[in-house]
């Protein structure tokens, strides 16, 4: 069962509001919900936004395609926006006080869709009215939900002895919300847990909210389906990806995280700043007395400093993290250089949104691979990581933490804006699932100088200040085992073997399965390859598609050349990317030596849907070497 | 516990300091040695963090845990150092292009944090590593030795920065003056709080201008042209008085005050303030010293963190 939705309306007027009452609600008769928000890079607001989703009794929930079949709407300029994304079956509703307005009445749609619009109604010989293009969906199959939502607002603020016209404005995403309910045959009750959740639990607030979700449900007398409730069995939880990479960081033992503000990774810090201090396991031994520990979240002044604050308190022994998007990690590349250098294991959440440059800070992109892989000047061991959804957000977050410990290298962990903005009623991941595997420091009985870089280490040991009772030397430049000046060539090439020892060693323990995924069948003629937050797609796709495989990259570097030449050798294989040079397919090339058969991307600032897979696919059978994909739900 | 006396020997390092005969910062590195050894600093509690530049190397000849870091960054790593275990001794040393230039931007903010470290910046104008370009505190119309015309650019002063920044304890030394040095850094060691400290430390390679005789000509102590010199803030009432008669003497430009400015410990520390806002036991259990597991399993109760956003 899956039923795909969106809600939208005018930026920063409730439609964020609605959504979490929506699919809280949703979540409360015992569904699971993935969805994900889209919204401009803009400032006072008032531009179209909007949360796409599917409803299913299974997850993972299937990841949604181009097009819905339910839009639930507040204005005009949202029926217009998704007069593409509806199709024959799905249900539109909508605010029937906006039907005689055109794009030209909407100041904040983005002017080259308001001449589509018109082109389109031109062609079609209408005057682009919303109640035209309404019209227009009714004749091809879309069923409609029409209602004059102020008139109906007002008359049961009536009934229930609310007047105000700023309470009654309020009201509004209830309202919408329950029209949606009525479709899909939830009752009140679970509009106002959706309420009591997006609103917090005033129970006169949620109350009221019962009222006008149970006087909205009575105006629509049709429904699209009945969800009943159900009792799923497992615990659920309603987060987003910035969340949960939060959550991540903190059940993988981070304790300081440095960052500048950035869209999309700022939350990412808010989210672990908000829940200082923790609360502590009660057999979690000696510490269980203190019931919660603190943690250090710290705003610099630049990404510089942040980078470099962290790189501190991973060299005093915390497990530190900075998180940031394209333009911060631009500025983090020399200290990187210097993580790797000095040995000093640091994790860095990538949250890659659209570039280059300042580019689309709301939007998706999966265009800095490259550059996670080759940033920072000199050669140096490192990590870079990938995670697709939520759940790996969440268990990745503690295996990088792990790894920045183990191997003392900088950890690049990608993520992006469409995981960072998706939202999900899921079920509650285990943390058991990864151990947290710490590096005890050293601890001499008495002071002693002690050799920071030894030799015949690959890594060193884990000198800490004021806890090793050692005196060590860290140094940026290039040094001798005590961590002083060194340009010996000798002493030189061997102290520069053993720091890329560390890729050997990262090769050589980390299992195959947290490098590459295969999904489909072991012998697939075509193999689909992808990575980060295309997964749900392709993943999603693949049920349609059949006979294909599905190589899953996660280790993007030390890169698992002999683990995708095992998988791909011999196939056909279509790489999908979030970017314009298809840059796993250009990395394999380089670093396996396979040469892809077919690359599609994706650059327009929109995630991969499952519908662009499937066309991509279709493509790539008919013989397509070059795909782009261009839809823009 | 065996109490420990330690001397200035006791924290030189095995390696002999990579600088030019007579170049000022050999007299910053005493100051230092004899600073710690009258503080008697555990060598392996305290972290030197440096940058880029002849100052930076510093680190190198001292028996202490140090951070030689990248150019510019030395306090935002230190910064970091602390702020996950604010038990260390932490101190900072870099020159003027460091710390001024290339780092200017974290030497204010560190200002404004209050965070209890000190700062040592050894001034001498010019960048010596890289053959003598002009410093950010080399002022406009002085032509140094290595470049074609006189400076085109106007200085920075350090103090009145550091004043504005607001850092809580601002002084001024001279190298060559080793006794009086070490009384500062002793004094910005001890401060609660942010500590500022400018050296002069003449380039005796590349500034011909700003030489040993220049300094010696303009240089006078504080508290011996005014006996009543009294930079300490006593009470909150005091703080505009205080920094007024700071801004005085740092403006000074003909002659050119050496001692201590100003010196504030009524300001909470970036410390006390977390500790009072996020986390009561941060000072006693720091990000640094935290177990963050029980035999592999996280010390944090996830679904207790979580139980919010369970349904």
């Amino acid at each position: 069962m899956r039923i795909s939705f969106l809600i939208g309306g005018p930026q920063g007027r409730g439609v964020e509001t609605a959504s979490f009452m929506f699919i809280y609600g949703v979540g409360s008769a015992g569904y699971y919900v993935y969805a994900r928000r889209e919204f401009w890079s803009n400032i006072a607001g008032g531009r179209h936004s909007y949360v796409v989703g599917t409803i299913s009794d299974k997850w993972p929930a299937p990841a949604p395609g181009n097009s819905v079949e339910l839009a639930l709407t507040f204005d005009g300029h949202a029926v217009l926006e998704h007069i593409f994304h509806l199709r024959r079956g799905s249900y539109l509703v909508y605010n029937t006080e906006e039907d005689s307005k055109t794009p030209d009445n909407y100041p904040m749609m983005a002017k080259p869709l308001a001449e589509r619009l018109k082109h389109f109604a031109k062609e079609q010989r209408f005057e682009p009215t919303v109640r035209n293009f309404v019209e227009y969906l009714r004749q091809n199959g879309v069923e409609v939900v029409g209602l004059p939502y102020n008139k109906h607002i007002s008359e049961i603020g009536r009934k229930i002895g609310v007047t105000s016209p700023v309470m009654l404005a309020r009201f509004v995403n209830t309202f919408v919300v329950a029209l949606g309910a009525a479709l899909l045959g939830l009752d009140e009750e679970h509009v106002a847990r959706g309420v009591g959740f997006a609103l917090g639990k005033k129970a006169d607030v949620i109350e009221q909210n019962k009222k006008v979700a149970a006087e909205a449900i009575k105006l629509v007398n049709r429904k699209m389906t009945v969800l009943q409730p159900r009792n799923p069995g497992v615990k659920r939880v309603f987060w987003n990806g910035n969340e949960a990479s939060a959550y991540g960081k903190i059940v993988g033992g981070v304790r300081l995280v440095a960052y500048y503000p950035i869209t999309p990774a700022t939350d990412d810090a808010m989210s672990f700043e908000r829940l200082i201090p923790f609360p502590i396991r009660k057999d979690a031994g000696e510490l269980a007395k203190l019931e919660k520990v603190g943690a250090v979240a710290f705003q610099a002044e630049d990404e510089l400093a942040a980078v470099a604050i962290a790189t501190g308190g991973a060299i005093a022994g915390a497990r530190s993290a900075t998180v940031t998007s394209g333009p911060g990690f631009s500025l983090m590349a020399e200290a990187l250089s210097m993580a790797g250098m000095m040995e000093v294991g640091i994790v860095v959440t990538l949250w890659m949104r659209a570039g280059p440059s300042t580019g689309q800070a709301t939007r998706q992109g999966q265009q800095d691979l490259f550059f996670s892989l080759f940033i920072g000047h000199g050669e140096y061991p490192k990590i870079v990581y990938a995670s697709g959804d939520l759940e790996e957000v969440f268990l990745d977050n503690i295996r990088v933490a792990n790894w920045a410990e183990r191997y003392r290298v900088p950890v690049i962990h990608l993520v992006d804006k469409n995981l960072s903005n998706t939202f999900t009623v899921m079920p509650l991941p285990d943390p058991s699932k990864v151990k947290i595997e710490t590096a005890p420091p050293v601890v001499y009985p008495q002071t002693k100088e002690a050799e920071a870089y030894p030799l015949e280490e690959v890594v060193p040991p884990r000198l800490l200040p004021g806890v090793s009772n050692a005196i060590f030397h860290l140094n940026s430049l290039e040094h001798d085992p005590e961590g002083d000046p060194e340009e010996d060539p000798v002493m030189v090439s061997r102290m520069f073997e053993r720091r890329m020892q560390k890729l050997k060693l990262i090769e050589g323990e980390i299992p195959p399965e947290e490098k590459v995924l295969y999904f489909g069948p072991a012998d697939a003629r075509r193999v689909i390859v992808g990575w980060g937050s295309t997964k749900p797609a392709i993943l999603t796709a693949l049920e349609e598609l059949g006979d294909v495989g599905f190589l899953y990259v996660k280790m993007m570097y030390p890169y698992p050349a002999d683990l995708v030449r095992r998988y791909l050798e011999g196939r056909e294989t279509l790489f999908i990317e979030n970017n314009y040079f298809g840059q796993l397919a250009m990395i394999t090339r380089m670093f396996a030596g396979v040469e892809p058969t077919a690359v599609a991307v994706k650059f327009n600032g929109r995630p991969i849907t499952t519908d662009d897979v499937i066309e991509a696919y279709r493509k790539f059978e008919a013989g397509q070497k070059t795909i782009k994909i261009e839809s823009d739900l | 516990m065996q109490v420990v006396k330690r001397t200035a020997a006791d924290y030189r390092w095995v390696r002999p300091p990579e600088w030019c005969p007579g170049c000022g910062h050999f007299g910053v590195l005493q100051s230092l040695y004899n600073a710690f050894a009258e503080l008697n600093l555990d060598p392996a509690n305290v972290v030197l963090v440096s940058g880029i530049g002849c100052s930076s190397r510093l680190p190198h000849f001292v028996r202490t845990t140090s951070v030689h870091a990248i150019h510019g960054r030395a306090i935002p790593y230190a910064l970091g150092i602390k702020l996950a275990n604010p038990s260390l001794e932490v101190v900072v040393v870099g020159g003027d292009g460091d710390l001024m230039a290339i780092g200017g931007n974290h030497l204010l903010h560190l200002g404004r944090r209050n965070v209890d470290m000190t700062v040592i910046l050894m001034d001498n104008s010019v960048y010596g590593l890289t053959r003598g370009q002009a410093g950010p505190t080399l002022p406009a119309g002085i032509k140094v030795k290595a470049v074609p015309k006189a400076n085109p650019q106007g200085e920075i002063n350090p103090l009145l920065l550091a004043l504005t920044a607001g850092f809580t304890f601002i002084a001024r030394g001279y190298s060559y003056d080793i006794k009086y040095t070490t009384r500062l850094m002793v004094e910005a060691i001890r401060h609660k709080g942010s500590a500022f400290v400018q050296i002069y430390s003449p380039c005796v390679t590349y500034n011909n201008v700003m030489t040993r005789e220049w300094y010696e000509k303009r240089i006078y102590k504080l508290e011996e042209a005014d006996p009543a010199w009294d930079p300490v803030v006593h009470d909150e009432r005091e703080v505009e008085l205080k920094i007024r008669k700071a801004l005085d003497k740092i403006v000074e430009g003909d002659r050119l005050p050496l001692g201590i400015f100003y010196k504030n410990e009524l300001v909470p520390t970036f410390e006390e303030r977390y500790e009072s806002l996020y986390d009561p036991n941060y000072r006693k259990l720091p990000p640094a010293l935290q177990p963050v597991e029980v035999d592999g399993k996280s010390v944090v109760d996830f679904e207790k963190l979580v139980a919010d956003r369970l349904l």
